[in-house]
């Protein structure tokens, strides 16, 4: 007994490293998504390119697809653009939701750079992005045939993060 | 000399990082106005963490602000208010976590340690007085008693 006493430091000891040991692998800018597997909120914003055509919830196609995040301010969406274009032309359905910036950067950003989105919603205030929980751009949801967010990635979509992250998931919804 | 500290404090104020309340709101009460500086300090920014969304300068913690105002306005209670986002950043949001088993360790964990730590130092505490006298015999008494009598006798 009085000998175990002895062991109790040790013991605490490398409990305690291996829990900060966990900790060095754990990104904590990544939080947790609350609003998974639920419904893609409600919104009626106009589009990109006119502020008289208005996009609602029901114009998101009823397939599985990618809603990206971005704007121009965002120099990370730069990085993502590219393989962003590459997935659009591989046939990946991609929305685009254009979050705080303006109008005109936008437009002109898409013009020199391709344009990836088959519908570009226009959030000036960033009012859709409250709804999802968007904390930063770029973000990319997964929503499934029903229009249920199946996954969310926070930062730039590498063809790593597709092939690892979404791929998996995607077979998974076209099998299921 | 004095000049030189006056420089000194005033780029240490220059660079603060505090300063809180970069919008001006006007409130139909100050009920209302006291459940927004509450609920301002309660919650928490999701970009720049460590920080709630009364102190952060970060453009998301402005809409936050925006946000609690609106609905602190329209009548909406701090319950309330505190669901609808963390329906939507999830309980990160808010510096007093709700109670649910994730959240258990949280907020037992230092009770637990408490009276853990507690319960080892009186156990050792014992162990230490039960070892301390050793008993002496009647005889050993009778000197010791003898001993301190003489001693007393001397002065």
């Amino acid at each position: 007994m009085k000998q175990w006493v002895y062991l109790l430091p040790l013991v605490l000891f490398i409990a305690l490293a291996i829990v900060l040991w966990q900790g060095l692998s754990n990104d904590s800018r990544l939080l947790p998504a609350a609003m998974l597997n639920q419904p893609f909120p409600e919104f009626a914003l106009p589009s990109l390119a006119s502020s008289s055509q208005i996009i609602t919830t029901k114009d998101l196609p009823k397939q599985i697809i990618l809603v990206n995040v971005w704007a121009t301010w965002c120099s990370s969406c730069l990085q993502e653009h590219p393989f962003l274009v590459e997935l659009a032309k591989q046939g990946v359905v991609i929305i685009g939701l254009n979050y705080k910036d303006k109008r005109a950067d936008a437009l002109a950003w898409l013009k020199q750079l391709g344009n990836p989105y088959q519908l570009e919603i226009f959030d000036a205030k960033g009012s859709l992005g409250l709804d999802l929980g968007v904390y930063g751009a770029p973000e990319t949801y997964l929503l499934d045939q029903h229009g249920v967010i199946q996954y969310r990635h926070v930062g730039v979509l590498t063809p790593d993060v597709w092939r690892q992250r979404l791929i998996p998931i995607i077979e998974v919804l076209k099998n299921g | 000399m004095a000049k030189i500290y006056s420089i000194f404090w005033l780029v240490i104020a220059s660079y603060s990082p505090c300063l809180s309340a970069m919008e001006v709101y006007q409130f139909d009460s100050t009920e209302q106005e006291q459940q927004y500086q509450r609920l301002t300090r309660e919650l928490r920014c999701p970009k720049c963490q460590n920080q709630n969304i009364a102190d952060s300068h970060a453009p998301l913690s402005k809409d936050l602000r925006q946000k609690v105002f609106e609905m602190t306005k329209a009548g909406k209670n701090e319950q309330e208010i505190k669901q609808y986002l963390v329906a939507r950043y999830g309980d990160f949001v808010t510096y007093q976590p709700p109670m649910k088993p994730q959240t258990w360790l949280l907020w037992f964990g230092p009770v637990i340690l408490f009276f853990g730590v507690l319960v080892v130092v009186i156990w050792q505490i014992k162990q230490k007085q039960s070892q301390k006298m050793p008993s002496i015999d009647l005889i050993q008494q009778q000197r010791l008693e003898d001993i301190l009598d003489n001693h007393e006798d001397e002065h």
